[in-house]
């Protein structure tokens, strides 16, 4: 009887439930698709670990203790796939640095032995063919990577000359023997093919030749050996809730083979590593997306509350009738229930197939074409799963039921007056007092409590989930954090709408005098419905605008951003900088020869400064009653000819005082942090420790900088400033003061240099620059370049890419809010059908009544649209400035010029459709028809 | 006698019930003088209200000629019924339909910004119509905040405020008591001998002894008087 009941309204409101199952149908759509782009961004991010460090999971080989550096094929990996049941293969390989000798030239390369059989990664052919092993004539083919072949100047055809060095054991607790002769083994190939690769090791190794791991096995006199292993697990592990899920469950299987295989074995796992590091930034996006669906599906709600609310007082006679005719109050509560079921059961339905549809057609070919905007070439699978697809029913159904339940209880609460009496229903009637003398909870004080207690709340939530780690309810705070932001912002910002509706109906009765009459005083006065909508289309803004304002904000400051974080044009990093150990970075760290002959062979490089080494010690001021922690740094050069000059401020002597140090022995320039922190001033002396005992170093003050590019440890904040600000000084200062005071001075050529900073000649090309800086030394001398320029390039093209991912964000708000803001209009003109039909009576013309609802319906929405965007930009602004501030960063001020117009054209669209729809079936008819009607 | 103010001549009405038409009027044909005062009585179903809706434009007859001022109804727009309505009706409803957000000089006002009618001058018409009716010191009360009698005389001095020389009135007193259904009916009687054209219907004998004449009407035809 109920669903007959419920059917049969269904008819009779036809538009009523096409709104409420459409707008059900769009967002349940849109959330499935969305959390099918978070699943498939996971995997997407996968595959970018994948791409970049090679498409296997688990890399084991021998530990370089071991007496036999290398791995037992067929016994080891019989073992790892015993070890556990999610290893679904395991392959050989070779990989190791070779000397390569070819056309007379002789250098460095990676040896890539592989087995032509194990498919993992992708070859893409440039020249010739990719054809590993035994050729025609007993010839073993190689296919060389691009970079390696214009290295050497290599052909298809060509014959090129590898010899491997044998590694020597290590002692345990001993460094490796030097100087001792190592067994080498020779082999010669020929270049079947020129290629590049992408997942069959890591993105970085483009420099080597493939080669067939049977030939190595030849060559190097090692049947049945490898150089390590590599496994494949279940791709299914990835698929877990979250990154560091997955990460963890791929470790799992690591600690597996680890314990099946011994201590002799080193098992890693690059790829989970990677994944579990990435797992934070994944967290947060999927609460951004998470929260632009549940404000979605919130809007959604609102939109069903109106329309069923609409329904019941509609109903109200009926209803009465109902229970005068028996029936009791829990059948008019499930009416409405039911109503609302039928409606979600449909929405949720169609919503499911749109959102796969929008994945499929829309979301996957986006992500793949970012992903080949990086040069990444990956197939990804739409992830529509049903994990993935059930958290966004059951919110939507949680959000039916809430907005259905306030018009069910009010259903029930029908009093059989409503049939007799409509007019006195309101009045208080005997089946009325029971529960006016009934005691209940209050529930308003229990939401308002709950509501002052929720920062405190927050905060110990949050602490709990820190000590314990769980990532999930990390999400749910972060997300709850944005919500509230959203909601209070936009309560805070609900104040400027009135403001703004008058502004827009001042401005709108200068275009319109007679349909702004009728507006100003609906708009001003009609209240539940007015704030509804308003809130609606203020909260779809928030959001949107403050993304958009901080997006615009970084855009703006991204030169100064570079050029503040990068200090010169070029920039360039020893691999010693991210060395985790004193005994590698000392390996990889430059002479200051480096400059004077390496770099100024460089055409279009221009002026270079060398730095040294970071050397963390302690300054005090010279009786040691104020001291701070201090990162010393040594200088080449003079460092006003490569620093931009318009971003270094001192407020302590000048920038000449970067020349003076290099004069001057013992003389320093230190921040202005430092220099309040101790309380040293311009030509006082800070007391600096130096290496080995009894060291310390009184050095006079030259300079106190507030800034200096490219040196975050100069800065102004004292608090910062006393846990590690940079102290310059000159390269000879500095070394004699990480010299022990007994020990000689090492030679001036010594290795120290860890960064330099340099300009650009110019007219210079600085991709050209760029690119023969990377050829020289990216890989010999492992010095990873950057220019200011190319960064910018970069980064603006990463930028782009990000508007759009907001674009699109804005429009999946916005598509629920237009349905919101279109549903109460109907619904709104609805009502006041009555009074359009004495209007019409009285002699107002079609297109005088729409449009008098037109501007009324721009008025409250765009008021609230800007109200929303004014609420996000501020902010936005204020979470800009804060960063800044504390990063103490100059700033640029910047207004977002795309999301924010494309809030204001969806929503005057929206307005303008919803009110020209919705009037136009009651305008169209007669004016006694409509007068009927009530 | 002079020209009438509205003719009706042989007027029939038929709305569709499903397939089936219903007639609603037969033949009516009606001739009212400027200065008149007519009440149409009759059962419900008698046609009475259609009749009052095609006299003021409201609604269009199946078949036959009104004429107003000499003005033929059936040949006019959509557009230009609403300006006739807007120029020479004023009508006052049963449930009186105010504009709920409108204070009562501003639904006074509404007609005559439709009419475009100067600010000054709505202002100085909707203060002197609502005094008339002795409204004066309600001007800035909303509709919800009247009692219906008062929200019925708000009506009227909206139907008054273009000036119309016609006063259709549709059971102007049906919701109001006795006492308030009385005032409202001299008002309306005030404003006929003033000249005023008053056509209205109303199921109750005691109002109707407010018009010069009574037409009864059943089954769509007038039962006294000319058809």
């Amino acid at each position: 009887m109920i669903l007959k009941y419920v059917l049969k309204n269904f008819r009779r409101r036809k538009v009523r439930t096409i709104l409420m199952v459409l707008s059900l149908m769009v967002s349940m759509g849109l959330l499935v698709a969305m959390s099918a782009t978070v699943e498939t961004i996971r995997r997407s991010n996968v595959e970018l670990i994948s791409s970049a460090i090679g498409r296997y999971d688990l890399r084991i080989q021998r530990i370089d203790t071991s007496p036999d550096p290398f791995v037992p094929v067929s016994s080891a990996s019989q073992a790892i796939l015993q070890a556990d049941n999610h290893i679904t293969a395991v392959h050989p390989r070779f990989i190791a640095d070779v000397e390569l000798n070819a056309h007379g030239r002789q250098g460095n390369a990676t040896l890539i032995a592989i087995d032509p059989t194990e498919n993992i990664g992708q070859v893409e052919v440039v020249e010739g063919v990719y054809e590993l092993g035994n050729m025609a004539g007993g010839a073993s083919g190689t296919a060389v990577l691009e970079q390696t072949a214009r290295a050497y100047n290599l052909q298809v055809g060509d014959t090129v000359d590898v010899a491997y060095s044998f590694p020597q054991p290590r002692e345990k607790g001993q460094p490796s023997p030097a100087g001792s002769s190592q067994r080498r083994a020779a082999a010669r190939f020929v270049i079947t093919g020129i290629v590049r690769q992408n997942g069959v090791i890591g993105l970085g190794a483009n420099d080597g030749l493939l080669v067939d791991i049977a030939d190595a096995q030849t060559f190097l006199g090692l049947p049945d050996r490898a150089g390590q292993l590599i496994a494949l697990v279940d791709p299914a592990l990835y698929e877990a809730g979250n990154a560091e899920a997955a990460a963890l469950a791929v470790r799992n299987v690591a600690v597996n083979v680890q314990t099946a295989l011994g201590d002799q074995y080193l098992t890693s796992a690059e790829k989970a590593s990677v994944l579990d590091q990435s797992a934070e930034a994944f967290l947060v996006l999927q609460a951004l997306i998470n929260t632009y669906g549940l404000m979605a599906l919130g809007v959604v709600g609102l939109l069903v509350h109106t329309l069923v609310m609409t329904n019941v007082q509609e109903q109200k006679r009926e209803m009465a009738v109902l229970r005068i005719l028996g029936s009791q109050r829990n059948l008019l509560f499930a009416l409405v229930i039911a109503e609302v079921a039928v409606v979600g059961l449909l929405g949720v339905s169609l919503g499911i197939v749109l959102g796969q549809m929008i994945t499929r057609y829309a979301v996957v070919p986006f992500i793949q074409w970012q992903m080949s905007q990086q040069g990444l070439v990956t197939t990804i699978e739409p992830a529509v799963s049903v994990a993935a697809m059930l958290p966004a029913i059951i919110a939507a159904f949680v959000v039916l039921f809430l907005s259905a339940l306030r018009p069910a209880q009010d259903a029930a609460k029908t009093k059989v007056i409503h049939a007799i009496n409509p007019g006195a229903a309101n009045n208080i009637q005997l089946e009325d007092l029971e529960s006016l003398r009934e005691r209940r909870p209050n529930t308003k004080l229990f939401i308002i409590g709950l509501g002052m207690m929720f920062v405190v709340l927050m905060v110990i939530g949050l602490d709990i989930v820190s000590t314990f780690g769980f990532p999930a309810a990390e999400a749910a705070i972060f997300l709850a954090a944005i919500l509230l932001m959203v909601v209070g912002v936009g309560f805070v910002f609900f104040i400027v709408t009135r403001p703004m509706e008058k502004v827009l109906l001042a401005v709108m009765s200068l275009l319109a005098p007679r349909l702004t009459f009728f507006a100003k005083r609906n708009v001003g006065r009609g209240h539940a419905r007015n704030t509804l909508i308003s809130l609606l289309v203020l909260f779809s803004g928030v959001l949107p605008s403050f993304l958009a304002t901080q997006t615009a904000m970084s855009n703006a400051n991204i030169e100064t951003d570079v050029r503040l974080s990068m200090g010169a044009p070029v920039e360039m990093n020893s691999f010693a900088r991210y060395a985790d150990e004193e005994e590698v970075a000392r390996q990889w760290r430059l002479p200051p020869s480096f400059i004077t002959e390496e770099l100024a062979a460089v055409p279009g490089l221009g002026t270079a400064v060398g730095l040294s080494r970071d050397y963390f010690t302690d300054a005090s001021d010279v009786i040691a009653m104020r001291n701070g922690r201090v990162t010393a740094v040594g200088v080449t050069g003079d460092l006003t000819a490569v620093l931009y000059p318009d971003m270094v401020i001192f407020t302590g002597g000048s920038p000449a005082a970067l020349a003076q140090i290099l004069q001057e022995p013992d003389t320093v320039v230190i921040s202005e942090g430092l220099a309040e922190g101790l309380a040293v001033p311009l030509g006082g002396i800070v007391k600096i420790r130096g290496e080995g005992l009894d060291h310390v170093t009184e050095m006079r003050v030259v300079g106190i900088a507030r800034r200096l590019p490219g040196f975050s440890g100069i800065g102004r904040i004292r608090t910062q400033a006393l846990n590690g600000s940079t102290v310059l000084m000159s390269l000879d200062s500095f070394r004699r003061l990480t010299t022990p005071l007994q020990t000689a001075l090492p030679p001036l050529d010594d290795p120290i240099l860890d960064r330099i900073l340099a300009t650009v000649a110019p007219g210079a090309d600085v991709h050209e620059v760029d690119a023969t800086l990377r050829d020289r030394f990216g890989l010999e001398d492992g010095v990873w370049t950057r220019l200011a320029d190319v960064e910018l390039q970069w980064m603006r093209d990463s930028r782009a890419q990000q508007q759009i991912f907001l674009l699109v964000l804005t429009l999946i708000s916005f598509t629920t809010a237009v349905f919101g803001v279109f549903a109460v209009i109907y619904v709104t003109v609805y009502a006041r059908r009555m009074e359009i039909g004495m209007m019409k009576a009285v002699g107002t013309r079609n297109w005088e009544l729409t449009g008098m609802l037109i501007v009324e319906s721009i008025a409250m929405t765009l008021s609230a649209a800007l109200a929303g965007i004014l609420a996000g930009a501020t902010m936005g602004y204020l979470f800009a400035y804060t960063d800044n501030l504390t990063a103490q960063r100059p700033m640029q001020f910047a207004i977002d010029t795309t999301v924010m117009p494309f809030i204001v054209i969806l929503v005057v669209l929206a307005s303008v459709i919803g009110a020209a729809f919705s009037a136009r079936r009651i305008v169209k008819r007669k004016a006694v028809e409509i007068l009927r009607m009530g | 006698m002079t020209s009438p103010i509205i003719f009706v001549d042989n007027i029939h009405k038929s709305y569709l019930m499903g397939k089936e038409a219903v007639p609603a009027l037969r033949g009516v044909s009606l001739e009212i003088a400027r200065g008149d005062f007519i009440c149409l009585m009759g059962p419900s179903g008698s046609g009475k209200t259609t009749l009052l809706n095609i006299i003021g434009g409201l609604d269009e007859p199946s078949r036959g000629h009104i004429t107003i001022e000499g003005e033929n109804l059936v040949a006019l727009s959509e557009n230009k019924l609403a300006t006739l309505r807007l120029q020479k009706m004023g009508f006052v409803f049963q449930n009186y339909n105010l504009l709920a957000n409108f204070t009562a000089r501003e639904n006074v006002e509404a007609p005559m910004v439709l009419a475009k009618v100067s600010r000054k001058e709505r202002m100085q018409r909707s203060m002197t119509l609502l005094e008339r009716v002795g409204l004066g010191d309600r001007a800035h009360h909303y509709p919800g905040e009247l009692s219906g009698g008062q929200q019925q005389r708000v009506a009227i001095a909206r139907a008054l405020a273009n000036k119309p020389p016609i006063l259709i009135g549709d059971e102007m007193t049906g919701d109001l008591d006795s006492e308030s259904g009385f005032a409202i009916m001299r008002l309306v009687a005030e404003l006929n001998a003033e000249g005023m054209t008053v056509v209205f219907v109303t199921h109750d004998p005691r109002m109707a002894e407010f018009a010069k004449r009574l037409i009864h009407m059943q089954d769509g035809k007038i039962m006294n008087g000319s058809n």
